[in-house]
Formats: C-alpha cells, structure tokens, sequence
C-alpha cells in the first residue's frame, strides 16, 4: 500500500502544482484524513441511487422545450 | 440614537424622525472609524452611499415610496459585482475589473429598492479561505472580540451587521458562509433554497452549492431584504422560477402546531459540541414549545458522512475554476486559500461521483423527515467564534460543521442568535425548512425573537475606534 509521502507529491505533480516543502509536508499529514472523508461515501446504503446530477438537452433548446 | 434594525429604520424614514441622508453618515463615519480595528469592508463607497441617501430622501419626500429597504444602508460582500467598484474577491488573483463594473441581478434589485450600499464588505479569499495579512486586503475581527474569528466567508457582512456599520447585507453561502458569520457575530442569517435568488454576478465557488442570502440583525429584516432579492432571472441557469411571497406578511409570530425534529446524533450529542451551545439552543426550543411548537428527537442517519460530501463537491467545483491559476499563479493566492482549493487535486473521479450519489441518498432522508416535521433544528456551530490564531485549513477537515448538509441538500436554513457563552460570545440555532420554505423558517426565527432579545444585542465596539 502507497504512503502518503508517495502519493501527494505524485497527485500535485499529476496537477501540474508546485508547492513549498512545508505545504507539501502539511498535505501529506492531512492526506488520511481527505481520503477518509472520500472513502466513508462508500456505503452499502446508497443502493442504486444515481449521482445527484442532471443535463437536460432541452435546456439549450427553449424554444423545442415548449414544444 | 440610530434604529439599529431595518423595521426600526423604516419606520424612522418615514415617520421623518430621521433622513437616510442622516442615517447613512453616521454609518460611513461609524464604519470609517471602526474599519481599521474591525475590517468588514474591502472599500466604503462613501460618495457614491450619500448620493443613492439623497436619491432616497427625495423619492421618499416626493411620495415614492419603493419599500422598506429605501434609504437603507446595506454592505455588499465582495464576491458579488457592484457597480461602480471592482470586485475583488479578497485576492490578488481576480481581475479587478470581473463582471465588467456591471450590477449583479441581486444588487440591481436592491438598488431598484432604494438601498444604499455603505461599500464591498470584505470576505474569505475567494469565499474560502482564511485570513491572509500579506495580501495586503483587511483582516476581519470579531466584534464580540477580536482575538476571536468573525468566521467566513462572509465575515465583513457579518462584522458590519453586527457593529452597525450596515443595518443588512448580502453574503452568500456555500457550506454555511452566511450562517456562521451571523452565528458568531450575534445575529440573523439566511441561507436560501438552492436557485431562490439568481447568482449570476457573483463570483463562484461551489456551483451547485452556492447561494447569495440576506444578512440582519433580525428573520424581520431578513425577509424584508429576501422579498427583494428572490426571484427568476434568465442570467443563472440555476436560477428557480417559483413565486416569491410577501414574506414580511407571513411572520405572524404563531408557531401554534409547529412540528420541529431535533436530529441527536451528531447534531446534538458530538463530543466536540460546546455544552453552551447545546443548551442554549434546547433552551430556545423550549420556548416555541411554549408557544406552541411541539418537539422530537430523530435520527438523521450520515450526517458526518453528509459533512464530507459537502466539502468534496465544493472543493472539486471551486478546483474546477481555479486549477489554471494554481498552476500559474499558486503563491499569488493566501497561504490558507491555496491548499483548500488544491484538494480537489486529491479527489479522483469516482469520489466525485460517489458524493453526488451520497447527496441523493441524503436529501431523501432529510425529504423524509420532513414529510413528517415542518422543520429541523439544530446548533447553527458547534462553539462559539473561535479564536482567530487558533484556525488552519487542516482543523477544518477535523471538526464537526452542522451547516454544508442544508447546501448539500439545496434546502433554506435561517441562524437566529440563542444566547452568549459565559466567555461573551454569541451562540446560535439554525432552523432548517421544505425547498422554498423560507417564509416557514423565518417565521418560526421571528416568533422567537418575538420574546428574546438576543439578536439586538450590540458588542462593545466604541473603544475601537480609530
């Protein structure tokens, strides 16, 4: 399993973000918990709900919207 | 002695006890003097308020009457474009001239209502970060003290209300960014249901999150400013086409039959909930159930996980619009700005996914509770106004929040002043209501303040003065 010391500089670098020494020794403590926050929406609950999103074609077309 | 409320000032414009000439000079003299100390505005417009005062005195005096934000003295938080000032976000990122010197829909309305804007009130960078002294904008303060935090994002909104350097205000809130100013700052403060006021002309920050919300001492004037500022406009696609209610006329100061769901876990039994808090706000729940209101403790399953869906959907949209100046312009931003709004370099796409699916799953459990309750009520923060030194992007990720849960699920949630902690500071409840329910939610906040006073208390600020 990865460490956090590997993986934030490999996710900042994948960015394109150059960050100072201290910043990048900060993200790597609070790494476990961004994750954890992350990985506890896993959860068996959410069935087969579907993500909370919607594009509707229509939108772009009000006039066809009416029709 | 100046009216301290917008209901209070109303009456004084017309009864002609007062002009908005007068009103509006004391405030900029007020704010002027007090802004170094205090740091609620980015600029005070002082030219621009008299005039728009002016303007009002004659309307009123020629018999045009436009309402009771006329004459009024407001603050503009400076994410939301004002004619006439640039917009600055609180950053050296955002080019002045945003939104091309052109009046956000929201602030139109307001000055079609004969407000005068006192000036932009400073906010966290961006609606996100925290203070940053180096950038060279105002660090805001606590009026109740100001080694504590005024909170953000719309801290100078806050400061002002609270201080009396404005008599309302606009903020906007994302994750709470209305109510927790309001909450520490000893006030009243309305997150509105998601696409209730457009906001197109402001800056963004979570763009399914945010929402532009009236700021005021009391749910009174709240919703006086809400009348104005809610409504369709064809510029936010978001932007509801629902009718918009006399909502002054609907706080009637009943709460008779009121079925309020109090959500223990989490809300009211985490270990990092302020003893104070709690029991100022089952306090003030038990006076509505004296005036009427009845109450139940529910369970509101995931509400921590709700906290985090709340923060991965918003770090990832505000990554969105700003990852090109990360790239480019990282130290440009505030030390505290910068690693928040890079997270969302730390999401994968999955988790992004997943968030949304999880805010689904929640708003139905919230829409199920409140199938059965007219509303929610829950601590608006778990402490009072924290002390400034002790705040750092990475405490945010560790403490409790009771206030991204109500974005994230789209829903109006007003914070109404409860008390003071035995240190000073002001505790606050928030209620939370249906989709559009913001006449519900204010009414039951105006019942309250109908026999507390809490909300007018005013700090002890003439000390400070410059």
């Amino acid at each position: 399993m990865p460490e956090p010391a590997d993986i934030v500089p490999a996710l900042l670098t994948a960015a394109q973000l150059t960050v100072s020494d201290t910043e990048l020794a900060t993200f790597v403590r609070d790494y476990p918990l961004v994750r954890q926050g992350a990985d506890a929406l896993y959860l068996l609950d959410l069935g087969a709900d579907e993500p909370a999103i919607r594009f509707d074609p229509l939108d772009f077309y009000p006039a066809g919207k009416e029709a | 002695m100046l009216p301290i409320t917008i209901k209070d000032a109303a009456a004084a414009l017309r009864d002609g006890s007062i002009t908005s000439t007068a009103l509006t000079q004391q405030i900029l003299d007020k704010a002027t003097a007090l802004n170094p100390a205090l740091g609620a505005y980015v600029e005070i417009t002082t030219e621009a308020a008299l005039d728009q005062a002016a303007a009002a005195d004659a309307a009123l005096a020629a018999g045009e009457d436009h309402g009771p934000l006329q004459g009024i003295p407001l603050a503009i938080k400076d994410i939301i474009a004002l004619e006439g000032t640039p917009t600055t976000a609180n950053s050296r990122v955002l080019a002045p001239d945003w939104n091309g010197g052109v009046d956000a829909p929201v602030v139109s309305r307001l000055r079609q209502a004969g407000a005068v804007f006192v000036g932009k009130a400073t906010t966290s960078e961006f609606a996100i970060g925290l203070p940053d002294a180096t950038k060279g904008f105002p660090v805001p303060h606590n009026p109740w003290n100001v080694e504590h935090t005024p909170a953000g994002s719309s801290s100078g909104t806050g400061i002002a209300v609270a201080a009396g350097l404005a008599l309302g205000g606009l903020g906007t809130d994302t994750g709470g960014s209305v109510r927790g100013p309001a909450a520490v700052n000893g006030h009243t403060g309305l997150k509105v249901t998601f696409g209730r006021v457009p906001k197109s002309g402001v800056v963004p920050l979570g763009f399914s999150l945010d929402s532009i919300g009236p700021m005021a001492r009391s749910a009174w004037d709240c919703a006086a400013l809400l009348e104005v500022m809610a409504g369709y406009d064809v510029t936010d696609p978001n932007s509801a086409q629902q009718p918009v209610p006399a909502y002054t006329g609907l706080l009637d100061g009943s709460v008779d039959g009121l079925r309020i769901a109090l959500p223990t876990s989490y809300f009211f039994d985490h270990e990092q909930l302020d003893p104070e808090m709690h029991d100022a706000v089952l306090s003030a729940v038990k006076q509505l159930v004296g005036l009427g209101a009845s109450s139940s403790e529910v369970e509101l399953a995931h509400a921590a996980e709700a906290k985090d869906a709340n923060h991965i959907i918003l770090v990832a949209e505000a990554y969105a619009y700003h990852r090109n100046n990360l790239v480019n312009r990282w130290t440009d931003y505030g030390v505290h700005t910068r690693p928040t709004l890079a997270r969302g370099a730390f999401y994968n796409a999955g988790d992004i996914a997943q968030a949304e699916r999880f805010r689904r799953y929640f708003a139905r459990q919230v829409a199920a509770l409140l199938d059965e309750y007219d509303v929610i009520i829950t601590p608006a923060a778990p402490t009072p106004a924290e002390r400034a030194a002790e705040l750092t992007p990475s405490k945010r990720l560790q403490v409790p929040s009771f206030t991204g849960h109500w974005n994230l699920t789209g829903l109006p949630a007003v914070a109404v002043p409860v008390g003071f902690s035995t240190s000073g500071l002001p505790l606050s409840m928030q209620i939370i209501g249906k989709p559009f329910a913001e006449g519900t939610v204010l009414k039951v906040a105006d019942a309250l303040q109908r026999v507390s006073d809490w909300h007018l208390a005013v700090p002890p600020v003439g000390t400070l003065a410059a």
